[in-house]
């Protein structure tokens, strides 16, 4: 289900129907997540005027979903590709395919409205940035989201461990909370231990200050057993924030211990758990891209997170991954429509010649290719716009093709349509989420010092982006720009899926129908800090995270610099303040509403019933 | 309800303040209902005394209006306060009088009615559930109810069998569509909260009395009379500890789970006479089928403890088991029982000990550790070679005692209990 939104226009560079008014206050070019956010922020909570623009004719750009391929004789499925406005941006630098269709009769050709292929798929957490603001702005009208399943780390079973052939992989459950840990049968009993004694410690930390009676040592009332209590220290409680943020002011004796990484920091003493725990809660629960990545910031964070989002809508979905259904690329176009109910005008297929920041009469004047001149206080730019001229702008406001080039490191994307879970058939679980560290792959074709860790998301029918007997695996992972596309995922998609199919044999293995892989620039953190002036902000496209956070986080800051108080106008800080304030609960108005106890001896009746039963 | 945010002393003063007007209005109505049923056995006592067809005609009609008004008032209250006994008390007086055996000519326009009211009842105590999932009196009613729709249909096919054989059961169609709504049911209430012990105890119960004799899912017993007794009692034991396990496996913190899982672990009992013969005779080593379920029940508790050694459920549980073994041994004395009963002991203390290494300061492991040592010693006493172990037995004695004054500091609350306990193996 390629989302494919047309409105109306046929040529690109046809002239733009004429807008009720050329004097904005915010005008946003590009519809990716951190600009639709943006967008429908100022429109709905800023009650801004919004003129939201997309140089391209279907939403999204690097948050959207791959195109149609076609032949050269435009009749002939090909599969789907990157958009040619991402590669005509250099939003993706290259691609290499990894299994392309021939045969237009196939069953892929048939199905292929069926498909919803995103260019970067991500998730997000049941308590994420994302989900606050989903929550909040009501986009939740227009999204639905199913659970992750499960997620696994593999391990690579050339060690002869297990009775796997050699460069093969095995796929561990990733035991993060009681009754994941409880079931796993792989971990020893010292280790179910230490891990519980770990997740205690973080589930501590997560649910400080957030009112739930999370059943203290010393708090004899906590119902036993009570969502929250088995993580309950006794004496040994330590105080909160010594536990990851000092923890290496505590041992100021070693100066390393500062910078430790995550993965370290578990296998270290006092947590003192096994390397396959340690890559599991290090990739699986805090999402390091890398084995280096540091404990401090973003991975104990989202360690929290993910802890918090455990269970947070009721027993019967104890997981913390939440998919968004007909794709990620949904997300976007539900804020878009956001912004569009809340008044902002809306436009695909709107090219913008250049973009004039006149100081003189502190506007920004944008140019449409179609020759009309708009004016706003403040501009978002997206990516995948086009060439845009900018005039006015100072140099780190820019970034430009060749700052992209100099970065070290680049993100490598693979998504492959298979025809059975990469998980092995007989499990119930198909939308997982797997980690291959790099331990896990001694048959990799290049060597890099960097140890980023592959992340592979499997999506099936349940989650409405293919149809019936089909999967899609969406790989992500950082490496560095001297290596080699094709060889990033070579020993991956050798081991664990095979690429022609057996028709003889029975195969175990996942066949891949069609697949593609890319690679886009590294969108580095520090762009963040260009967020100067309080007029003008330039957001990067996707990212190499797999859940939404970061997008978020940056839409959250941009917010800060471009509407926030003048004070703070520089600082950080604004992470933190969602763009959408937490519109007002139920239960806050409702405190008529009844409430019957054991004792009988208090009884609050509702209006209606408490009528009823006086006419009685 | 767990984990829920706790209210403050001043908020809860202030709510109770609030609603005392309501709660006195309650109070008013529920003595409205004690005097209508007053009212209702002076026109029975009426009715008795003597009885013209005009009264008769007379005393049916305002029965018949109490009685509306009675249902109406009960129903309105134990829909808002479902622990006011009186009103459900109220309503079964008046199911009884439908399900009371007539032996009339309209039988069938008897059983129609008997299901409407039938019916009605179950939904009102489903409106109970629904305000207050834990109240006592609502799932009694629903009890109690069920039971004696059962006792009914009982009785009817024993007295009618003679005459009309099977023909006259619509009672029995409907019994079954009842009975798989209430499996429905439950299966939503422990979705929402599997700590509900009152929806435990009440599957219990629909699953022996009524799904054990009379329906098993799909299968219609009445139509399969092939199928024996016990087969149909090993299915659904089967069936309850497996729903069992799927609840322990995703929150072992259950106690109703891990009781529901003993209840329908204990008949394993049955067959273990028999199990015992045929390897005793065999005198083959390999464990007996009783013991490898019980060997690999031990190991998934232990799975538990490890995992949260401060969770109790799992110890008590393991408490449990320990029991069996006693009871397992004792039913027919023989010295490879008595062996495989040491052996256990022994691999639990050592497992344990573990436990109690990792976590020195959780009193669980350790008074678990204290309980198997002294044991250990009473069981090696009894053996016969006891004089050559002696020093084993002084060894876990001592070990025991030990164990037993650590815990008098590590669980002061109940040091009453640890010193009786020291006392007594002086």
């Amino acid at each position: 289900m390629t989302e494919e939104k047309n409105d109306g226009k046929k040529d690109e560079n046809e002239p733009a129907e004429s807008f009720p008014t050329r004097a904005f206050d915010v005008i946003v070019l590009g519809t990716g997540l951190a600009e639709s956010l943006i967008a429908s922020s100022a429109s709905k909570i800023g009650k801004k005027s919004v003129l939201l623009l997309d140089a391209n004719d279907h939403y999204g750009n690097s948050f959207g979903t791959l195109t149609e391929a076609r032949g050269t004789d435009e009749t002939l499925f090909k599969g789907w590709s990157v958009p040619v406005c991402l590669t005509r941006s250099g939003a993706v630098l290259e691609t290499h395919d990894v299994v392309t269709i021939d045969d237009d009769e196939c069953l892929l050709a048939s199905l292929r409205r069926k498909f919803s292929v995103d260019v970067a798929f991500k998730f997000s957490l049941g308590d994420d940035r994302l989900t606050e603001e989903v929550c909040n702005s009501e986009a939740y009208k227009y999204l639905e989201f199913k659970t992750l399943e499960k997620s696994f780390v593999c391990v690579g079973t050339s060690d002869g461990k297990t009775n796997g052939k050699k460069g093969e992989f095995e796929f561990v459950p990733v035991p993060a909370s009681r009754a994941e840990i409880f079931e796993n049968a792989r971990l020893s009993p010292t280790e179910k231990r230490g891990l519980m004694r770990f997740l205690k410690k973080a589930r501590d930390v997560a649910l400080e200050g957030t009112g739930v009676n999370y059943g203290r040592g010393d708090d004899a009332n906590a119902p036993i057993g009570a969502p929250g209590t088995e993580y309950t220290l006794d004496a040994e409680r330590e105080d909160e924030g010594t536990f990851f943020a000092n923890d290496g002011d505590n041992n100021s004796s070693s100066s390393s211990s500062k910078n430790t990484s995550m993965k370290a920091f578990l296998m270290e003493s006092p947590n003192d758990l096994s390397e396959i725990t340690s890559d599991a809660v290090a990739h699986c629960v805090s999402f390091c891209p890398s084995v280096t990545t540091k404990l401090r910031g973003r991975a104990s964070e989202m360690l929290i997170t993910y802890i918090r989002s455990m269970g947070k809508y009721g027993p019967e979905t104890p997981q913390a991954g939440l998919i968004p259904l007909y794709g990620s690329g949904e997300v976007a176009q539900a804020f878009c429509r956001v912004a569009a109910v809340s008044g902002a005008i809306t436009a695909l297929r709107q090219p913008i010649k250049k973009i004039e920041r006149k100081n003189s009469e502190s506007h920004i004047e944008v140019l449409t290719k179609g020759g009309r001149v708009l004016t706003c206080k403040k501009l978002v730019l997206g990516d995948a716009q086009g060439d845009i001229e900018m005039v006015g702008f100072a140099n780190d406001e820019i970034i430009t093709p060749n700052r992209r080039e100099s970065s070290k490191f680049c993100i490598n994307r693979a998504v492959l349509v298979t025809n059975r879970s990469m998980v092995g058939s007989d499990e119930a679980q198909h939308r997982v989420f797997v980690a291959i560290p790099p331990a896990a792959r001694p048959g990799k074709l290049y060597k890099d010092e960097d140890e980023f860790v592959c992340f592979a998301t499997q999506l099936d029918y349940s989650s409405r982006c293919c149809p019936k007997d089909t999967f899609i695996v969406h790989l992500c992972q950082k490496s560095r720009r001297t290596v080699p596309l094709q060889d990033v995922f070579a020993d991956i998609l050798d081991n664990i899926f095979s690429k022609v199919k057996q028709n003889g044999e029975e195969t175990k293995k996942p066949t891949i129908l069609w697949g593609t892989s890319y690679r886009t620039p590294d969108v580095d953190d520090d762009i963040v800090e260009s967020f100067k002036s309080d007029d003008f902000v330039k957001f990067p496209g996707a990212d190499c995270n797999v859940t939404f956070e970061e997008t978020v986080r940056l839409a959250r800051s941009a917010n800060g610099c471009l509407f926030g108080d003048d004070a703070n106008a520089s600082s950080l800080s604004f992470d933190t303040l969602p763009l959408f304030p937490k519109a007002p609960q139920k239960g806050e108005e409702r405190e008529e509403e009844e409430e019957v106890t054991g004792d009988g001896e208090t009884i609050d009746l509702n209006e209606d019933e408490y009528a009823l039963l006086r006419d009685l | 309800m767990h984990g829920r945010k706790r209210e403050s002393t001043a908020s809860r003063l202030e709510r109770r303040a609030k609603s005392l007007p309501k709660v006195k209005l309650l109070q008013k109505l529920h003595k409205e209902i004690v005097h209508l049923q007053n009212a209702d056995d002076n026109e029975k006592g009426k009715d008795g005394g003597g009885g013209d067809d005009d009264d008769d005609d007379h005393d049916t009609k305002t029965q018949k209006k109490m009685e509306s008004l009675m249902l109406t008032l009960t129903q309105k209250l134990v829909e808002i306060q479902p622990e006011m006994i009186t009103c459900w008390n109220k309503r079964k007086a008046r199911f009884c009088l439908y399900v009371v055996v007539r032996q009339q000519k309209n039988e069938e326009e008897e059983e129609e009615r008997l299901k409407n009211v039938a019916k009605e009842e179950l939904h009102v105590s489903e409106q109970g559930l629904r305000r207050n999932p834990k109240s006592y009196c609502a799932w009694e009613h629903r009890r109690w109810v069920i039971a004696r729709l059962y006792d009914r249909i009982l009785s009817s096919s024993s007295s009618s069998s003679s005459e009309r054989g099977n023909e006259d059961s619509s009672l029995l169609p409907f019994m079954k569509d009842v009975v798989l709504r209430e499996r429905e049911m439950l299966e939503t209430l422990l979705n929402a909260d599997d700590r509900n012990f009152h929806a435990w105890n009440y599957r219990r119960f629909v699953v022996d009395k009524i799904t054990r004799y009379y329906f098993n899912g799909e299968h219609d017993r009445m139509n399969e009379e092939e199928v024996a007794d016990d087969v149909i009692e090993n299915r659904t034991r089967e069936e309850e500890a497996k729903y069992a396990r799927e609840k322990i496996s995703k929150n072992f913190s259950n106690y109703s789970a891990w009781h529901h899982r003993s209840v329908h672990f204990e008949q394993l009992d049955d067959d273990k006479n028999q199990a015992s013969v045929t390897t005793e005779t065999s005198s083959s080593s390999s464990p007996t089928r009783f013991q490898a379920v019980l060997d690999a029940e031990f190991e998934l508790v232990s799975q538990a403890f490890f995992t949260e050694p401060e969770d109790q459920s799992a110890w008590m549980y393991h408490r449990w088991l320990l029991s069996q073994l006693d009871a397992y041994s004792s039913s027919s004395s023989s010295s490879s029982k008595n062996a495989y009963k040491i052996q256990t002991f022994q691999r639990e203390l050592d497992r344990i000990t573990e436990v109690s290494e990792m976590e020195p300061t959780c009193k669980w492991p350790a008074l678990v550790c204290a309980r198997l040592h002294k044991l250990l010693a009473k069981e090696m006493k009894l053996d016969d070679d006891f004089e050559r172990r002696a020093d084993v037995i002084l060894k876990h004695s001592i070990k025991a005692k030990e164990l037993y004054e650590k815990l008098l500091l590590l669980d002061p609350l109940r040091k009453g209990y640890y010193r009786d306990v020291l006392d007594r193996m002086l």
